[in-house]
């Protein structure tokens, strides 16, 4: 059964329509890549789903249940979890208080120290910068506390936003296997919004590629990646 | 550079912190045997600013939403108080009446226009403040409507009385005070910071942020409520004019600004300062007062921006790093 299923989405900031019959499924324990250039429609895609924009039309179903009427913290409560675009964290509260400000959505209470030390244990810089203003922390850094703080909800679905963007490759990497590692060991589907396309097919099992707000392509990932146009068009390989 | 400070280090800041803070309380709560009128009315009225401007920290300082007309609830509370005791009610009981009747309307209020953002949020207050005046004047009746409202007099002498008043206004700040930090250390403090921070984001992480903002603009207004209505039974008459007066959040506002908004001894900071101040100036230069006043005021904003704390910080770090102290 799938995890998450979306059928026909439609959405449009005022008179600018920027997707149109967007339809795509995930089965549980996925990695699946939405790829695609810029302004396509990837990080309004994320919005729609985390119900951060209205949508047009369409429908999505989360776990069995219509996504539609549920307010963006009541999605996040059901166990979908983001990872922001240029990470958002709240820069005014330490790394730890970002933490444990994730853990709001979570459904128990009593995991939240065992999640925590995961999280330490994953990235152990955050365990030496707990202390720290958000705001005050490397790019880096804040991507793995965004990360961290996307974990302390215990998700089913993580949505994560251009987990590449503006970071040294070594970092990138790092983040990459983390990403693996969650999806692995914890079970957790794995929704991956990149520009970075070989980077991300390279992670995922399977692939969607966005274009001016359809989806043109899907196929599993090494599939994707062999492709003659997509090489073309996103990978700058002939 | 800003280093990590270790936890210890930051515990045992804390703990002189609450020292000065407790020996502070200790000392204020002894003064009325050695103060005389004059300054036992200046410290009163220090003490309610810093209460209101504590208040007007939940909401400002800590879930930046720009509450300008947030003395509004210092009227209601007021009023609630005035009513209450016209209606029989004793003073301790009139002052529950004030606290939960300011933070009822907060509650109330608070779902329609804790939508909006901004400056449209700055202005609704503004509005709802000015809207109370008119509501009062009109709905008249126990309110007294245009003409005031004069509250049962105490049987107490005024001596006894004006120290009692000092007191309960000192217990209004110190509560208040100890509110905040607690707030602070508490989930939902972190989540009004984050509402602050990003209130999208605060949303996706699971935070019912309608609820949170209201919640917390009922404990903004709780606060405003208690002082406005020890206030009434102080002056012992109130009118619309006064008891609404936008001025009071204005100078509240300055306060916050002035100590260090979203901190905890911020608003106290600023209460003191800038009350001493205009009491200071208001003796030293009785014609321009009002001129010499807004001057320091410009003045202040443009030396410490971000409050006295925030300055007094980075001076410290400045000495500290020319004197190559660790």
């Amino acid at each position: 059964m799938s995890l998450l299923s979306v059928e026909g989405l439609a959405v449009a900031y005022g008179d600018s329509r920027v997707l149109w019959d967007v339809g795509f499924d995930m089965a549980e324990g996925e990695i699946v890549a939405l790829v695609g250039a810029n302004g396509a429609g990837k990080t309004t895609l994320l919005r729609a789903l985390t119900g951060l924009v209205p949508v047009r039309g369409g429908k999505m179903r989360f776990a069995g249940a219509d996504l539609g009427p549920l307010k963006p913290y009541e999605r996040a409560r059901r166990g979908i979890a983001m990872v922001p675009e240029g990470r958002r964290l709240f820069a005014g509260l330490t790394v730890r208080q970002n933490l444990k400000l994730g853990a709001t959505a979570r459904p128990d209470r009593a995991g939240e120290e065992d999640d925590l030390a995961f999280v330490f244990q994953l990235f152990p810089e955050l365990k030496r910068l707990e202390g720290r203003l958000a705001g005050l922390m490397s790019g880096g850094e804040q991507q793995m506390c965004a990360i961290g703080r996307a974990l302390m909800a215990r998700p089913s679905l993580l949505l994560v936003d251009e987990m590449s963007l503006g970071l040294a490759p070594v970092i990138v990497d790092r983040i990459a296997e983390a990403v693996r590692l969650v999806n692995r060991e914890r079970g957790i589907t794995v929704l991956l919004v990149e520009q970075d396309v070989g980077l991300a097919l390279e992670i995922a099992t399977r692939g969607y590629v966005l274009d001016t707000g359809r989806i043109t392509i899907d196929g599993p990932a090494d599939d994707l990646l062999r492709r003659e146009d997509i090489r073309a068009a996103y990978l700058g390989l002939n | 550079m800003i280093s990590p400070s270790s936890p210890s280090g930051a515990r045992r800041r804390a703990l002189l912190f609450w020292a000065f803070f407790a020996a502070g309380a200790v000392v204020l709560a002894l003064a009325p045997l050695a103060l005389n009128n004059y300054w036992l009315r200046v410290l009163t009225t220090v003490f309610m600013y810093a209460t209101v401007t504590q208040g007007l920290n939940v909401i400002v300082g800590l879930t930046g939403y720009h509450a300008f007309g947030n003395a509004v609830f210092f009227g209601f509370g007021a009023y609630a108080c005035g009513v209450a005791m016209t209606l029989g009610a004793p003073f301790p009981v009139a002052l529950v009446a004030a606290v939960a009747f300011s933070a009822l309307v907060a509650g109330i209020v608070g779902w329609p226009i804790l939508r909006l953002r901004g400056h449209y949020f700055a202005i609704a207050t503004v509005a709802l403040n000015l809207a109370a005046i008119q509501l009062v004047i009109q709905v008249g009746g126990v309110t007294g409507g245009a003409e005031g409202l004069p509250l049962p007099l105490s049987d107490l002498p005024p001596g006894p009385l004006y120290r009692a008043i000092y007191l309960v206004m000192l217990a209004g700040m110190v509560v208040s005070t100890l509110l905040v930090a607690f707030i602070l250390i508490r989930p939902f403090g972190y989540a009004l910071r984050a509402i602050r921070d990003g209130e999208r984001a605060a949303g996706v992480m699971g935070i019912d942020t309608t609820a949170t903002k209201v919640a917390a603009w009922a404990i903004s207004a709780g606060i405003t409520g208690f002082a406005g209505g020890v206030w009434a039974y102080w002056i012992t008459f109130i009118e619309p004019a006064s008891a609404f007066d936008p001025a009071i959040g204005v100078k509240a506002y300055m306060m916050l600004i002035l100590g260090g908004m979203g901190t905890v001894i911020g608003p106290v900071l600023g209460a003191f300062v800038l009350e001493f101040l205009s009491t200071l100036v208001w003796g030293g230069f009785l014609q321009a007062h009002q001129i010499v006043f807004g001057v320091l005021i410009v003045v202040i904003c443009l030396v410490a921006p971000n409050g006295m704390l925030v300055a007094g910080r980075s001076l410290i770090q400045r000495w500290r790093s020319r004197h190559g102290a660790a």
